[in-house]
Parts: structure tokens; sequence; C-alpha cells
């Protein structure tokens, strides 16, 4: 198996000012949001990212999309350096959140359009990729409306097709559902299905630990900065009994089952799980 | 890659193109604010001076001298002897502003004229200048008895109606200039301040907004470098604050006839300013405005929302009406190093170039500055790009 992402010595502070720093309790003026964080993730795989509010979940998904420069450490995404090559890898990946919100003006034609072209794709081949894309989210019927009078679900859709204009072999997706009604989530959750099925790579955060149970290979799971854990969802959870197969039809055609919470595995879900890391990395009672 | 400086700038004007109202109030209402607003002041300007054509002014006067007479009787004015005992009646009816001027003089004043007595007598004449009517008889009254004292003792004249000069000629100025000069006055600050408002209400949008919406990101994660965007988004917005700027300049000036009387100017700009003119103009506003775009960009793009943005173009717009004022009080000037100064070289130009003045190298000096400084600032603007504190601040 091809190794998709590297991520080795991973470590990123932040300067806060004096507001932020009562604000946080902290001693200095400085957070390490990520810290020393190391993992890797496999071709045509699904890596989650677990953690709770403030781990560092963000932060390390912008250092991939080359957003935010580590401290220190690196990450190879497919092969490029994102220190050194960070144009390479804008080309190789598609950064999706759910905090993105479309201009208001335009219509989502228009703004596929225009991503089209700064990816530096021709005419010919950004036209036949907004046939397809705009083909299975179903955009055809609204694609000349602006953005301002389209449902949460349309736009939703919209904003999914419009971050993979340039069909990019790997997806960075921090917090996919967080804070969508459920038809809303609906579309995303669909849309990962469907990526995964097509051979992407992925890799994305989340709190839902039905998402990540039912869609990952591989999970780490990060609090304070620290990845606290990591490794295939068997090793994480333990022996597992009766899981359901990648790929198999439990949520191929029941999607919903992907955000409804955890599967058994022997005994004990990951929600389990990663409440007992938690309590014994934080040694905080829950 | 130039292309996506032109995609990024392309999407910068349908943005505005694309929302109506948005283009209305920032490219169309300033123009036709400037135009009805000046318009109104010229009209509102001529009616306070004027006093209708065949009025008669009340001349009320305390021992009026015959020897006055003749001179006062060339003149409309209705004179109407009255009493010391109905000074005071008098001057109540011109504080209420029912009657035009009174004139005191002191008993005996031929005899004291003649005696050249010392103190001189003295002619008191009261008026009320809210009144135009009482001021303009006050005006000819005044000026009636300057004639008449300056006949008692003729040293020499001034200004004497000749043939070579009639009534009022002896102003050289020409019309052009009078035009010019007042043009100038009003002109450079209120394209500093349309100009500077037109930009005010596109750069908070199109960064800060970007930055709120979280497209901004979507925007750094594509290929385009962030000199591009960000060069993209100066351009794209620079347009369209340059046709506000246009579009206000020209309901200025297409109001000017107005505002100076219809009777001075002839109506038509054109006449005065040749196409040498309008292109430096043109390139003095077009660099301006690139000054303010981009230094507003930098602003929003350093704010963290579309609110805080808005809220820092205040005190910027302050700092440009400074630098407007000094211009304005500096005025007309040759020096060159005044041009060094962004901002307040646009003021300079702009006043050199509607006083029939132009000074190509000064305009070339200025517009110079502009370019680097809006260039400075876009380099600036990348490196914010660039810079995780200003995308990402918390
Ligand atoms: N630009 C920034 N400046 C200062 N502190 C920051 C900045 N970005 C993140 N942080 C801090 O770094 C820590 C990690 O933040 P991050 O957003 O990566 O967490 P997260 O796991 O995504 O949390 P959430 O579940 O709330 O999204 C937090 O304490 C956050 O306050
Ligand atoms: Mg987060």
């Amino acid at each position: 198996m091809k190794e998709i992402l590297t991520i080795k010595n991973l470590t990123k502070r932040f300067k806060l000012s004096k507001k932020q720093q009562q604000l946080k309790k902290l001693p200095k003026p400085i957070i390490t949001a990520v810290d020393d964080v190391s993992f890797e993730s496999y071709e045509g795989e699904v890596f989650g990212l677990l953690g709770p509010n403030g781990a560092g979940k963000t932060t390390i998904m912008r250092i991939l999309a080359t957003l935010l420069r580590p401290d220190s450490g690196d990450a190879l995404v497919d092969g490029c350096s994102i220190k050194d090559e960070p144009r390479r890898v804008r080309q190789k990946i598609g950064f999706l959140t759910n905090e993105l919100k479309l201009d208001d003006f335009f219509t989502p034609n228009y703004l596929f359009d225009f991503f089209a072209q700064l990816h530096g794709m021709d005419k010919t081949a950004a036209a036949r990729r907004k046939d397809e894309l705009f083909g299975t989210f179903g955009i055809d019927s609204f694609a000349e409306v602006k953005v301002s009078a389209l449902s949460q679900g349309m736009r939703q859709k919209a904003s999914l097709a419009i971050s993979i204009v340039h069909d990019p072999s790997i997806i960075i997706f921090d917090e996919p559902t967080n804070g969508l009604d459920v038809i809303t989530a609906r579309v995303v959750t669909d849309f990962l299905i469907n990526a995964k099925k097509q051979g992407k790579s992925i890799i994305l955060s989340t709190h839902i630990f039905g998402l990540l149970e039912n869609l990952c290979e591989r999970i780490g799971i990060i609090i304070d900065g620290k990845m606290a854990a990591c490794g295939t969802v068997d090793s994480i959870v333990g022996e597992k009994v009766a899981s359901p197969p990648v790929n198999s039809a439990t949520y191929l055609d029941e999607p919903h089952n992907v955000t409804r919470g955890s599967t058994l595995h022997g005994g004990k879900t990951l929600e389990d799980v990663f409440f007992d890391i938690y309590r014994k990395t934080t040694g905080e009672a829950i | 890659m130039r292309n996506n400086v032109f995609t990024v700038m392309k999407k910068e004007c349908s943005r505005i193109f694309n929302d109506r109202k948005l283009f209305f109030t920032t490219v169309i209402l300033p123009g036709l604010l400037m135009f009805v607003i000046y318009s109104l002041i010229g009209t509102a300007m001529q009616g306070m001076f004027d006093v209708e054509d065949d009025y008669e002014y009340q001349v009320y006067a305390v021992g009026f001298p015959e020897a006055l007479a003749p001179l006062f009787a060339e003149q409309p004015l209705h004179i109407i002897e009255i009493s010391e005992a109905e000074i005071e009646g008098v001057k109540q009816q011109l504080a209420e502003r029912e009657t035009d001027v009174l004139m005191v003089f002191p008993a005996n004043f031929d005899e004291l004229v003649a005696a050249a007595a010392v103190p001189a007598p003295n002619v008191q004449v009261w008026a009320n200048f809210t009144r135009n009517e009482s001021r303009e008889a006050d005006a000819l009254v005044t000026s009636l008895l300057q004639e008449y004292h300056r006949g008692l003792a003729l040293l020499f004249s001034i200004n004497e109606p000749t043939d070579e000069a009639a009534d009022g000629g002896y102003n050289l100025a020409s019309e052009a200039d009078i035009f010019g000069m007042i043009v100038g006055m009003v002109v450079p600050f209120l394209f500093m301040i349309f100009s500077y408002t037109g930009c005010q209400a596109l750069a908070p949008e199109s960064i800060a907004g970007e930055k709120e919406r979280g497209t901004l990101a979507l925007l750094l994660v594509t290929p385009a470098s962030r000199r591009d965007i960000a060069l993209g988004k100066i351009l794209g917005i620079g347009v369209f604050a340059l046709m506000s700027a246009v579009c206000s300049i020209l309901g200025a000036v297409l109001a000017m006839p107005s505002m100076l009387g219809a009777g001075l100017a002839t109506g038509n700009i054109f006449n005065f300013y040749n196409a040498g003119d309008f292109v430096l103009l043109l390139l003095v506003v077009m660099s301006t405005t690139l000054v303010f775009v981009s230094l507003l960009s930098l602003f929003s793009a350093y704010a963290r929302s579309v609110k805080e943005a808005t809220s820092y173009a205040m005190p910027i717009l302050m700092l440009v009406m400074v630098m407007g004022f000094v211009g304005m009080f500096i005025g007309e000037t040759e020096n060159l190093h005044f041009f060094l100064i962004p901002i307040m070289n646009s003021v300079l130009s702009i006043i050199k170039i509607f006083a029939f003045d132009a000074n190509v190298l000064a305009v070339l000096v200025t517009v110079a500055v502009n370019v680097c400084v809006a260039l400075v600032f876009s380099a600036v603007l990348t490196k914010m790009f660039d810079s995780e504190k200003i995308i990402f601040d918390k």
C-alpha cells in the first residue's frame, strides 16, 4: 500500500495576546496547538482525527493544506513536502471545511468556473468536470441561481463541488458535518462515501464517533495537541466482533447509519475507548 | 501567471455588476449627489443674493442734506425724511427686517463739511444684512456717500470707467480663469472624499468578507500565487472605485455652471479644458484611486470581520481629509517636493490642472509616486495573505 500522507513530528505554536492568555489561563503567552504529532495514511484510505475542542485538529488540517507553516517537523503529501513545495501540494489536495460560506452574489456555475481557472484547468477539462460534479450532486437545477437564494443543503452541495473542481486525489475535510442539520449532514456523508468509493485518500476530523467507525481505516486520537493513540480502528478498539466490512452494504445502502452512533466492538464502542484514553491522558474524570 | 490576476479581478468586478444596489450606491449615486448638491447650492446662492430688478430701496434719512439730492436721485432710492424722534422706530423696523436702510446726518452737516470741522462730522448708515434688500441698499448708499466725499476733496480717482475698461472691467481675470479657480477649489477635495468612500464600500467586503466567510482559505489553497490574488483584488476594486471617482467629478463639474451663475459660465466645461487636461486628470485620478484601494485593502486584510474593517475606514478618511486640506491650503505651487507626498500630490495636481496651469512633470511625479505607493501596499498585502497570523487570527 502506498503511503500518501506522512506526518513527521509536526509542532505548531501560536503566540497569544494577553487577553487570549488570560482566557486560557496559561502561564506563558504561547500555546502549543500541535505537539510533536506523527502519523501516516495510505492511498485510498480514510484517516480520521478525533479529539475534543481545542485539541489541535483544525491546526493539523491547515498545516496539511499549506495554510499554516509548522514550527518544526514536516509533512509529505503524495511525496511533496508542505514546506518546500506548497504549490505542488495545493494541486494535489482539496481542502474542505464546513465553515466555508460561498459568496452570496454569485451562482454555483460562476464560482465553479472561477476556481477551475485558478486551478489552471483548461476550458474543456473544466466543462467535463462540471458536468460530472453537477450531475452527481444534482446541482444542475440550481446552477444559475445566486447562492443567496439557495437552501442550506444546496449551498453545501455547491461548496463541496467547488472545493474539488480540480479532482484532487487527497481530500482534507475539517469537521465535515459539524453544525449542519441532518439533511445537510447527509449530503456531506454521502459525498464522503462516494469519494471513498472512487478511491480518494481522505483525512477528516470529527467529533462524531459513528462517522469514524464506519468510514475510517485508521484513527488518530488527539488530546491537547498530542497524538494519544493512533492506528487502525481495530487496533484501537481492540478485538472486534461483527464489525461491518469496509464497503459493505451496511453503510453504502443506508448512509444514514454513518451518522447514527457506534457499532459494537467486543462490547466496547469507539466512544468508550476514546473516553478511556481521554481520562488516562488528562487525568480528568468525565 | 498574469491570467490569475485577471481572473480574480474579473470576479471582483462581476460582484459589483451583479449587485445592482451596490453598483448604484457606489458608482452612480456619488456622481448624482454631487450634481444635485452643487446645482442646488448654486441656485440657492443666486436666490440668496438676488434683489428684484425694479425694486426701489426704502431709505429713511435724518437731516438729509440738499447737496446730496441730485446724486441720490439717479438711483432707485426712495428717500423718506424723518425727525430724530422717529429714529428708534425705524431701527426697530430694520431689526425686524421690514425696511432697508437708515441714514443719520448730524445737524448742519453742510456747514460742518464746508468749514472742514475737526473732528469731522460723522454720518451713520444703519442696515440689516440678513435682508437682501437692506444689504444692497447699504452698499449703494455707502458708495454714493463715498463718491460725494471724493468729489469734495479730489486728489486722484480709482478705477473710473473709461473707454478702455467699462464698469468692473479692470479685473483682467477671464471668465475661464475664475471658473478654473473655483472648480479647482471645490473639486479636488470632494473627489478625494467620494473616491475614498467608493473604495470603502468595496474593500472590506472583498477582503475581510472573504476572510469571515472562509472563502479566502479556499482561494489560498489554489495554486494561484498570493501576489496574483492580492493584485487581482486591488485592481478589481480599483476599476470600480475609479468609475465612482470619475462619476463624482463629472457630477461636480457639470453642476459648476449653475453654481457660478448661468451668466458667467457658458455651460460647457469642454470649452475651457482640452483633451490633454483630461488625460492628465484621469492619470492623477487613477493613481490616487489605486493608493486608496491598496491602503484600504491592507486594513481590510488586517481586520477580522467586515465590521471591524469598516470601523478602520473612518480614521483613514480623517487622514485623507487632512492631507486634502493641506493640499488645498498650499494651493498652486511649482515646488516639486510637495508632489512627492501621496494623496496631497493628487490634490495639488488637480488644482493646477483646473487652474489651466497643468504641469506635466508634476503630474508625472504624482502618478509615479502614487503607483509606487500602491505597489508597496500590494506587496504588503501579498505578505499578509501569506501570514497565518493575519488569515487565521483568533
Ligand atoms: N491563530 C491562532 N492564534 C492563537 N491560538 C490559536 C490559533 N489557532 C488555534 N489556536 C489555538 O490552538 C488550539 C488548537 O486549536 P484547533 O482549532 O486546532 O483545535 P480543534 O481541535 O480544531 O478544535 P475544535 O474542535 O474546537 O475545532 C486551541 O487552543 C486554539 O485556541
Ligand atoms: Mg477545529
